[in-house]
């Protein structure tokens, strides 16, 4: 398959580069308040990309406010690829659509900051304005959803909803956007011209996330998000998505956040994962500090959790119990009630992201490992324990998870 | 397909049950505005039209010299073209139209209804054909199809005309019946009680049709409402040749004879337009907020 | 690869009759028109028997009443009634009926009784066209202010408007059309007397030239403006109600807030990702009300003596005059039917997902 040939970059929009880092407007409304949201970018390290501070989320029901993500910080770098990994409910999902705010009307961003950086430039994502966000959103940050049948228009061909992106963004030249269109399909493994002229029923599962992901690359985002792009696929598509992505990694550089409940997704793609639990990030570190070394009772959980191919039959330890409730939150840390760990001083105090290795970086991002549990040497002692034992060869090695996902 | 077969709904009496249900019903309705409103208009009409004549006697005098005065202390809403009283032919005209509506709506959900749950639930060459001719009927213009039966049938009886007013308007409620009973044949406990060999009626009248009273219920009040629509308009028409008085019969006299170009004539021609217009409203409202109590999707905010 | 069409391949094995048969019924453009022809058909069917087999049979009258009248022997007479139902009462009844449904295709539907020597296609096709004009006229207007409207509630759902359209909208649904266009008489024409409603009777002045001429048109909009005015504001409401529930959970669509987490402009969304989509449910509702609106012609041209196919009709079913009701009554399904079709055919124009065999 030719999926080797270099791809142009994207042609430079009418806004150019300074989209969102645009000053803002000098014409404003009398009543209105303009808010600068350019940062200074001196303080961040060149190669970060996209830096995130204490972002908290909550929404409105009846019988409350919903506390979906509380006080996330992390900071990811340049082609880094960053797996955010929990079950359903956990926030993760909120965590991604927070950071290019999507959120629905009833959900708010109560606190935080999400700062993107690009050629020494700087701003607040959640402070800029709505012109400026159009342009932040897919030009510098493309957000993927999960390539479900609605993800498309159903009633547009698919290379009308390409060039429909291709206008939005200052490519006024239909000739131009519709060749960059057959590229791309063509770059992604699809029959380009077919699929061009189809409607999205017409298309496979499969086909579609694909479809999704080479939209997502029309622009050369800097930051990419996927949610679920493995969830609603079989086993041979999967394989099929997940080299592309290896592929498209290796030669375009963007970073990468990966949203998932599969770890078996995080061990093939990603450089750092991040467990997601009751909103908040409760481990991160390097995908082997995850996979050989984890800190965290919810982590060692979500990897005991994963049955063998190979070795002994062993039974099934899945994390006992349900997800806390996200209104009414308990004082000390939300995993007490599933912990095997747990103690007294678990109820007193909720546990905040701290280093695992005596006097590193407490914030999660490449060069850290963060574990946010009082118990966190016990666990990891307990762990390498399991993995010296018997019965457990091969467990959970990142490879020997790629290669389960493989067979 | 689960492991455990779910029980059927239990229906030990199903009298008290209904009773209950209505109760419910009732109450749930006062709570909103707009079915406090539908359903005290709808009371108010049928208490007019029925209890109504008992206290105020038909005024069929006809008095020369006090042709179309305008409302006051003797006439309350003034005379017609003969001098009668306006007021006691709104009070005695509504009888005829709520009887018609009702024994229309009745016939209409008793044949959808039937027609509808069989479809669903036999299929085949039944279906076909049921929906072939719904389809037929459904597309045919209903007022022009009326006009060229009215023709041939002699529409001097109030239930003749409430048949006919019912062949034309059950094929609505019937698709809606058939699809609900489609999607619920696959439900469990229906492949439980056809396991059991229940028998298609049983399964039909007890297990699927309970589940739908609420819809059927929207759908009668929607039948009246399209059933008042139609004969009056018939009756306006003069192709129906009922005797008496009701509402359409003075719309149709005081339009032909001319009431509207004179002063004193607008109690005689108003009247019964907004009578008919308030009974409409009423069922209305009664509809929509049955639709909102039986329909939670329409409920804002979950 | 692409899934769709495989869809209509025959299995391997089956003849190529049946795979021909297949291709057709399978094409949506094909089903639409064989079912609009079978509706026609089964309303001339059910008109022929209806007026052959019903007790009073109005052809056995006519002949006894000719023979009453005139003194007519009844060979004489039998051949009169014959020609002006245009069936031939010698031959038996089933070969009547092809005959009649032949002479229906080629146009013949037959002469008046009450006005002698007019020939019912000539009457329709004299009055057909103001009643199409009216009622295509006020159903697109209505659709499209409904939709317009409907798609501003939704998108400003709660607000002042959104309660006021709504409540204006029910009211406006639940009186029957003939009532409002009475309330249009006695109000504007009567009592304030904002209209010469007497002048505005008829499709047109006496003495106008027909032809594009803006005389023309602007003496045609003067005496169709109140029938459009009722059929407008009594089919608006179900529009406007509609259209924002459609919008409504269009916008809860995932393909909506994808569009915008690509950055594409507010406007293009709300035309190209919602408004499409959101007013595909609404196709169906405008099917059911081409023949409402249709069907209504009957009482609402009579109310303002509009000389449409919808008042000819009344006056032949009031004359007994039933060559002309047959023809009219004909007509007037054949004109919905029509226009249901196209109306199907548009929809699946824009919702390609209706185009697949099923």
């Amino acid at each position: 398959m030719s999926g080797e040939t270099t791809v142009s970059t994207a042609p430079a929009s009418a806004t150019g580069g300074t989209g969102v880092f645009a000053s803002p407007s000098r014409f404003r409304l009398p009543w209105t308040t303009v808010v600068d949201a350019r940062v200074d970018g001196s303080k961040l390290p060149k190669e970060v990309v996209l830096s995130v501070r204490d972002l908290t989320v909550a929404y409105r029901v009846r019988r409350g406010m919903v506390q979906a993500v509380r006080k996330v910080s992390f900071d990811l770098r340049r082609g880094e690829t960053l797996a955010l990994i929990g079950e359903s409910g956990s926030g993760k999902t909120t965590l991604a659509l927070a950071l290019v705010r999507l959120l629905v009307r009833a959900a708010k961003v109560t606190d935080g900051t999400v700062v993107y950086q690009r050629d020494g430039r700087a701003v607040d994502v959640l402070r800029v304005g709505t012109d400026a966000l159009r342009h932040y959103r897919w030009n510098e940050c493309a957000m993927v959803f999960q390539s479900a049948l609605n993800a498309l228009n159903p009633v547009l061909r698919v290379r009308e909803q390409f060039i429909d992106v291709a206008r939005a963004h200052g490519m006024t030249n239909r000739a131009t956007a519709e060749a960059r269109t057959l590229e791309l399909l063509k770059l992604v493994q699809l029959d380009a011209e077919r699929v061009a002229g189809s409607y999205p029923h017409e298309l496979s599962g499969g086909m579609r996330q694909r479809v999704l992901i080479a939209m997502g690359l029309l622009l050369d985002p800097q930051v990419i998000i996927l949610d679920e792009p493995t969830t609603a696929l079989d086993i041979l598509t999967q394989r099929t998505v997940i080299d592309l992505l290896r592929r498209l990694k290796a030669e375009r550089q963007f970073a990468l956040i990966l949203v998932s409940h599969d770890l078996a997704l995080a061990a093939e793609l990603a450089d750092q994962v991040a467990t997601v639990y009751a909103g908040r990030i409760v481990e991160c570190g390097s995908v082997a500090d995850i996979f050989y070394r984890p800190n965290h009772p919810y982590t060692v959980g979500l990897l005991n959790a994963v049955p063998t191919l190979s070795g002994d039959f062993r039974s099934l330890d899945s994390v006992r119990g349900q997800p806390p409730d996200l209104i009414d939150l308990p004082r000390g840390c939300s995993f007490l009630p599933r912990c095997p760990f747990g103690t007294s001083d678990c109820e007193r105090e909720d546990p905040q992201l701290v280093s695992v290795v005596p006097g590193g970086p407490a914030i999660p991002g490449a060069g850290s490992h963060t574990a946010a549990c009082f118990h966190a040497p016990v666990v990891a002692k307990s762990f390498s324990r399991h993995l010296q034992s018997a019965e457990v060869d091969e467990i959970a090695s990142p490879d020997a998870l790629a290669d389960r996902g493989a067979r | 397909m689960s492991a455990t077969v779910a029980s059927p709904p239990p229906t030990p009496f199903p009298g008290i049950a209904m009773v209950r249900a209505f109760g419910r019903t009732l109450v749930a309705l006062l709570r909103q505005p707009a079915g406090a409103i539908g359903l005290f208009g709808v009371v108010f009409f049928l208490l007019l039209a029925f209890v109504g004549p008992s206290f105020v006697v038909l005024d069929v005098k006809t008095k020369l010299g006090k042709e179309y005065q305008l409302p006051s202390s003797e006439f309350l809403l003034g005379t017609d073209y003969q001098g009668r009283d306006v007021f006691s032919q709104i009070v005695h005209g509504g009888r005829d139209i709520i009887i018609v509506a009702t024994t229309t709506a009745l016939i209409t959900t008793a044949i959808a209804v039937s027609l509808g749950a069989m479809a669903g639930f036999l299929g085949g060459w039944f279906d076909t054909v049921v929906l072939a001719i719904a389809d037929i009927i459904l597309t045919i213009p209903q007022f022009p199809l009326l006009l060229v039966l009215a023709t041939f049938v002699r529409l001097n009886n109030i239930v003749l005309l409430g048949v006919l007013l019912a062949a034309l308007g059950w094929p609505a409620l019937m698709r809606a019946i058939r699809s609900q009973v489609l999607s619920l044949r696959q439900r469990d406990y229906i492949e439980a009680a056809r396991c059991l060999d229940l028998g298609t009626g049983h399964i039909v009248f007890q297990q699927i049709l309970p589940s739908m009273t609420g819809y059927i219920a929207i759908s009668f009040t929607l039948g009246m409402i399209n059933a008042i629509f139609l004969q009056v308009g018939l009756i306006f028409l003069g192709l129906v040749p009922l005797s008496g008085n009701n509402w359409g019969v003075m719309l149709q006299l005081a339009w032909v004879r001319g009431a509207i170009f004179i002063k004193g004539g607008l109690g005689y021609i108003l009247s019964p337009v907004v009578a008919i217009s308030l009974l409409q409203l009423s069922l209305i409202m009664l509809a929509r907020s049955l639709e909102e109590i039986f329909n939670p999707r329409l409920r804002k905010g979950n | 690869m692409v899934a769709a069409s495989q869809s209509l391949a025959p299995a391997p094995g089956l003849s190529p009759l049946v795979a021909v048969w297949h291709s057709v019924t399978g094409n949506f453009v094909v089903r639409r028109v064989a079912k609009a022809l079978l509706t026609i058909w089964a309303v001339a069917t059910m008109t022929f028997f209806l007026v052959r087999l019903m007790p009073g049979n109005p052809i056995e009258q006519y002949i006894g009443q000719l023979i009453a009248q005139y003194g007519l022997p009844y060979a004489e007479a039998r051949d009169m009634a014959a020609s002006l139902f245009s069936v031939d009462l010698d031959q038996p009844l089933m070969v009547q009926y092809f005959g009649y449904l032949g002479k229906i295709a080629r146009g013949d539907l037959g002469m008046s009784i009450k006005s002698q020597g007019a020939k019912v296609s000539d009457i329709i096709v004299a009055f057909l066209p103001w009643t199409i004009f009216c009622v295509g006229f006020s159903l697109l207007t209505s659709f499209i202010l409904g939709i317009a409207l409907g798609a501003l509630m939704a998108y400003w759902r709660d607000s002042v408007l959104d309660y006021a359209l709504t409540m204006i909208g029910s009211l406006l649904h639940s009186i029957p059309n003939y009532l409002i266009a009475m309330i249009l008489i006695i109000f504007l024409g009567v009592r304030w007397e904002l209209l010469p409603i007497v002048k505005m009777r008829g499709s047109m002045s006496p003495g106008m030239q027909p032809g594009f001429t803006v005389a023309f048109v602007m003496d045609v909009l003067f005496h169709a403006v109140l029938p459009i005015i009722t059929y407008v504001v009594t089919t608006v409401g179900t529009w406007m109600l509609t259209m924002k529930a459609s919008t409504t959970a269009t916008l809860e669509e995932d393909y909506v807030n994808f569009a915008r987490a690509k950055g594409l402009t507010d406007g293009r969304i709300r035309t190209a990702y919602v408004g499409r989509n959101a007013v595909l449910p609404l196709f169906t509702q405008f099917t059911l009300s081409i023949g409402f609106v249709f069907g209504g012609s009957v009482l609402i041209e009579s109310i303002f003596v509009y000389r449409g196919i919808g008042q000819i009709l009344v006056t032949a079913v009031s004359g007994r005059d039933y060559p002309v009701m047959q023809g009219c009554f004909l007509i007037t399904t054949a004109s919905v039917v029509f226009a249901n079709l196209l109306a199907d055919l548009l929809y699946g124009y824009i919702d390609p997902r209706v185009r697949v065999g099923q």
